[in-house]
Order: C-alpha cells, then structure tokens, then sequence
C-alpha cells in the first residue's frame, strides 16, 4: 500500500472478504531463511555495534537528564567491568550464565524452533544437580561433579524433550509449550525447596526458618575459580559454543541440523528424518539449558536457591538476538552483557545510578538491532550483494 | 466465602480487559508479548495521571494512552520494520520496566500520594441479594464497564463488522486478504493499538482501583497470564473471559485458602493458570482454533 517496489501479486478486483473465505484458506508456509557469507557477519557485527552504541547514547541522555555527569559514569562502569583483574572475573561471572542461555536459543533456532523455556530448563537442571551433589556428597568431586552436571542436562533435556515431543507428535507450538512450561518448573522446583526432601535444608528446617534454599553441596563438589569470581562453567560454556559452531559447519550432523532450520520441506526431501531431528534439536537445547542451571548451582551459588535465574534465560535470547544469533557472536556478546551487568551494578554503588538503566539498556539495544537489521535485509533483497 | 468471590472477581477485572485486546490482536496475527510492558506502563501512567489531576476518569485515560504507546512500539518494530513478534515483545518488556522503574524512583522516592481511586459502585437492589450479591455488585466501575460494555463491545467488533472480519482474515491468511484489498499492515496496527488501549484500562484498574498506588514491576506476570487466557480461552471472547475468571480464582485462592484453613502449596495455585493453558494447547488439538497466520510477518513479496 505503500508504493514501495512493484508488487508481485495484482489484486483481481477489490472484492469484498466474505465470511466464507476467512478460516478456510491457509497461509504460504514459512519463507526458508537465508544462509550468511562473511560479508554479511561482518554486517552483523556492525549492526550490533551500532546497537550497543545507541544504547548507550540513551543512557548519556537519561543520566544526564537526572544531573549526573554522563562521563563518570560511563568512567564508573567501564572501571567495574573491565579496570581490574577482580573486575573482569565478575564480568565473566556474569557471562556465563548469559553464553548458556544463548548458545540452548541458537541452537533451537537454527533448528527452525524457538525455545522459551531456558529459564525454566536452568530452574530443574540446577535442582538435578544438587540432589545429585547433595546424595553423593561422600565421594571425591572428580565423580560427583560430571554426575551432578549430567543429572543436569539430563533433567534440562527431557523437559524440553517433552515440548519437542509434543511439537513432532501433536503438533503443538513449541513457543507456546516452553513457555507455559516455564513457570511450571519454577513452581515446581520452589515446591520442592519448600518440603522436607533431599534438596531442603535440613538444619534450617529444624531451626525453624523459613526454607528458600538448599543446603550447600560440598567443598569439592563446587567448581574452581579461574579468576576471581569466575569458575569453570566459563570453559564449559566456550568449549560449548565454538564446539558447536564448528560442528555446525564441518560434520554431516551439523548440516542437517542447519538444514532443517532453513527449509524443512527440502531438508525432509533431501533425506532428513524432520521429526526425530526437531525433538533431537529440542532435547540438546534443553541440555544447554539444564547444564547452565548445573553450572549456576555448583559454580556460582554453591546451593540450589529460590532466585536462581533472575531472567537469565531471556537475557540470553536478547544476547543472540545482539549477536545475530552467530555462535562466535554470542561469545562477545555475552561478554558485553556481563560488562554491562558489573558496570551497572559498581556504577551504582560509586555514581548512584539506578540499576534499572541496564534493563532500559537491553532494550534499546535489541530495538536498534531489530531495526537496523531491517534496513539491511531491505538492501539486501533488493539487490545489494555485499551485506552479505 | 463472600470475600473470595469479591476478590476473585475482582482480580478476573484486572485480567480481564488485557485479554480481551490480546483476544482481537491475536486474532489479526499479532501476539503481545509486550502486553506486560502495556500493563506496566499504563499502571505507571495512570497512577501519575489521577496524582496529577486528582481525577480517577483522567488517570485511566492517561493509562489508556500509555498502553496504546508501548502498543504502537511494538506496531512500528513488528509491521514497518519486520522485526519478529516475540522478540520485539521481550525487548519492550525490558525496556518500559527499566524506564518506568527508573521515572518512578526519579519523580517520587518512596511512594506517590494522593492517588484518586475508583470508587467502589453498589447497584441499589441487587446488591442485597445475600452472599452473591454483595460480592458480584459491589465492585469498582470498572468491573461493570468489563463485563456489560467492553466484552459486548469487543465481540461484536470481532464477529458482527467488516472491520472484524477483515481482522480475522488478516489473522488467517494476510496474504488472502491482501489480495482481497484488505490493507493487512493498517488493520494489524489498528488491532494492536486497540489491544493497547484494552491493556491501558486493564493497568489503571490494577493500579488506580485495586492497589491504589505504583510499585516497581507490579504488573507481576499478568500480561503472560493474559496471553495463557487467550491460549485458554481459545481466541474466542467468552472463552478468555470465562479462562481469566479461572486464573482471577486462582489468584485468589492463593491468598484466601490458607485463611480458610485449607493448606495447599502455594506453587501449586500460582501454576494452575498455566497448567490449564498447557494442558487446553495440548489436549484441544495443539493449537486448532488459533489464527492459522498467528505470528507471522506479512510481507508482500515473501523474504527470498
């Protein structure tokens, strides 16, 4: 309606819709997506830059706005996230969990599935992995954490399994089945804190106290520290990643997988068994989840706790959107997002900035991707070769 | 018991109108997400109004214009600019959290006085009817306006003009109704403002007539509550009145059964709204019934 390059469908005559046709007909199936030259990561790469960089031009303006000097503060974060070695270890504290996040939505997105139940899949691995560390507390850590974090994943996977199933047998949306299914296993794990059952705290419940977290698992139980405040999860979660990246690119399986999420009609044509790969695709993206609730409750809680992730599953799917759900991508991304969380939180206590700014911020930044992204996806359908 | 079906009603209003404006939005293919950010807002927005004008009637209209404005946003980033729904919605959550908690720790530092509230209405004769009655007629007006105005009215726009019928279309098959000379980008942003607006009465009854002042995230979920009735409700408009009624009770019950004596874990009543929509998607067919065109983007020419 709008003018805008020659429409390919002529209307036949303004025929009024009638109640007859509303219901019936069915929509074109989804257009395949596109696959990205090197070009266009280095686009993607710009875009979020331009991103990042618009966001922080409205926190100039918000902070300004308040009487502060914007300079401080921007001086104030970059200090807390990056300034020292204690520094930088919060920051990829912070990161991790996000790089978790991100890595179980990509690889459900490049699948052609979206998975909103990441929280939910941290919430019931974390709660494995603690029962799992809390009954086995007598043997070394060398044994009790690979168990604790297979229990992990494994209770993040059949989770997702579970919406993956529904999607491939019934039909059903996974958007909508992961989602729902979210708030079930926050409630059913703060259900399971609240009774007398491994993961309570037993000394607490005889003391009488209100009951919001476990007990704490044993010491060696815990993941190391690396540097400062982050732990091993870190190296998991990068191993994580760029293992994926690179089998995505270089094994048959990878292919396939990224074949399904471009066009299920061709890869189902081309030999790819669509259902057992989409609930495979489920299940590994809930193993993410589940290994990043394994790797919040023995690595950074040391207990399994009634706000173990502060949306940390959302979170992550706005650090892939940033990193136009590039694996590599998500690593940075990741890493700015955790910047942005220390920052914020030493900016608050030196400069008396609201903390409420970082979530603004996060919003703006996927906003601004969203929309660059567009004008770029505009040039390149029309022609414009080098965007990749 | 009488204040349990006053409270459970009562909290079914709060719900109530959100849904109804997701019902129609989704209807025209668009879903809300950023319905909590509509609810937020306009929660903030109408607190400021009636503080500022020392009237209820500015206050709500002052939340309706916030809604509509989260819901044009969102418009602009999923119509114009392409942008995927869920995404777009997540961002603007975030976003309208950060600036209303932000504004509010700003203009006011502890807590707003002087909020005019909506006044409770009793309907002179019915309200005597013993046990029912107090508890049906003897809400704020916003509840009356819910269930004797906008449900009729949101129904009938739906099912009973061109205008809704061209919002279905839309919802099934865009492109069909492109074809057809339907401008599917208009009407999708004129559901979706509508939505807003919807949402905007669903805020400022949350904040103006039910807890009289604003807190920092205090629409607490209940635009994913919303989305769920919908799902629940199965797109129809008695359906996601009747589903909000159910999750207002469970609401409700959450507060009131403890008193009553009754010792049910509190997770279970705070999940039961979604269970119940889990269990209508998988149950009921997986989503038959749903706008078949639900979240897609229309484009003209689809994205080679």
């Amino acid at each position: 309606m709008s003018g805008r390059g020659n429409v390919g469908i002529e209307p036949v005559a303004k025929q009024q819709v009638t109640e007859r046709d509303v219901g019936e007909s069915r929509p074109p199936a989804a257009p395949a997506r596109r696959v990205r030259s090197w070009q266009g990561n280095a686009v993607s790469f710009g875009v979020a830059l331009t991103a990042l960089a618009a966001s922080l031009l409205v926190t100039v303006m918000l902070v300004a706005f308040q009487g502060q000097s914007p300079w401080n503060v921007f001086q104030a974060m970059f200090h807390g996230a990056f300034g020292t070695s204690q520094a930088w270890g919060a920051t990829l504290y912070n990161a991790t969990p996000l790089l978790f996040a991100a890595v179980a939505f990509i690889v459900a997105q490049r699948a052609g599935l979206i998975n909103l139940g990441i929280d939910g899949q941290m919430y019931l691995g974390g709660a494995a992995a603690v029962a799992v560390a809390l009954a086995t507390s007598r043997l070394p850590g060398m044994v009790v954490i690979p168990l604790a974090l297979a229990a992990a994943v494994a209770a993040g996977a059949a989770w997702s399994g579970l919406a993956g199933a529904a999607k491939v047998r019934l039909g059903v949306s996974e958007i909508i089945t992961t989602f729902l299914m979210t708030f079930l296993a926050i409630q059913l794990v703060l259900y399971l804190l609240s009774t007398p059952t491994l993961l309570a705290d037993s000394q607490a419940a005889q003391s009488g106290q209100r009951l919001e977290q476990s007990a704490f698992i044993a010491t060696d139980a815990r993941l190391p520290r690396l540097l400062g405040q982050a732990h091993v999860g870190l190296v998991v979660a990068l191993a994580l990643a760029l293992g994926a990246a690179a089998a995505y690119r270089w094994t048959r399986f990878g292919f396939r997988l990224r074949m399904l999420g471009y066009n299920a009609e061709a890869a189902r044509q081309g030999g790819v068994a669509v259902g057992a790969m989409t609930l495979l695709a489920m299940l590994l993206s809930g193993a993410v989840g589940g290994l990043a609730g394994g790797s919040l409750v023995l690595g950074n809680y040391y207990r399994l706790v009634d706000q173990l992730s502060p949306g940390y599953g959302f979170d992550g799917i706005v650090v892939a959107l940033v990193a136009r759900s590039s694996l590599v991508g998500a690593v940075v991304s990741a890493i700015l997002f955790g910047a942005l969380r220390t920052g914020g939180q030493y900016a608050e206590a030196a400069v008396q900035v609201p903390g409420s700014l970082f979530s603004i911020v996060q919003g703006i930044a996927v906003l601004t991707v969203v929309g660059i992204g567009y004008y770029v996806d505009r040039r390149r359908a029309n022609g414009a070769t080098w965007l990749g | 018991m009488v204040g349990l079906i006053a409270a459970a009603l009562r909290l079914s209003a709060a719900l109530g109108f959100a849904a109804l404006g997701e019902t129609i939005s989704q209807r025209a293919g668009m879903l809300n997400i950023s319905l909590e950010g509509m609810i937020l807002g306009s929660a903030f927005a109408s607190v400021i109004g009636s503080a500022a004008t020392g009237s209820a009637l500015l206050g709500v209209l002052s939340g309706m214009a916030a809604g509509a404005t989260v819901a044009y946003v969102q418009a602009v980033f999923s119509l114009r600019l392409k942008a995927d729904q869920i995404i777009v919605g997540l961002a603007l959550n975030l976003a309208v959290l950060g600036l209303t908690t932000f504004a509010f720790r700003g203009l006011y530092h502890s807590s707003i006085s002087n909020v005019a509230g909506l006044v409770r209405i009793d309907i002179p004769v019915v309200h005597s009817i013993p046990l029912l009655g107090e508890a049906v007629f003897s809400q704020d007006i916003l509840f009356y306006l819910l269930l004797f105005v906008a449900a009729p009215l949101a129904w009938w726009l739906l099912w009973r003009t061109a205008w809704g019928l061209n919002v279905r279309a839309c919802g099934d098959n865009p492109w069909a109704a492109d074809a057809a000379g339907v401008r599917v980008e208009r009407t999708r942003l004129q559901a979706v403002l509508l939505c807003g607006a919807f949402a905007g009465v669903a805020g400022a009854e949350l904040a103006i007539g039910q807890l009289r002042g604003f807190s920092e995230g205090m629409s607490a979920g209940r635009g994913f509550l919303c989305i769920a009735a919908v799902i629940f409700g199965r797109w129809q408009i008695g359906g996601t009145l009747a589903a909000c009624l159910v999750f207002g009770t469970g609401q409700a019950l959450q507060f009131q059964l403890p008193a009553l004596g009754y010792s049910v874990p509190p997770q279970l009543l705070v999940a039961i709204p979604y269970l119940l929509a889990l269990m209508a998607v998988v149950l009921l067919g997986g989503g038959r019934g749903a706008p078949a065109a639900l979240m897609r983007t229309f484009e003209r020419r689809p994205a080679r």
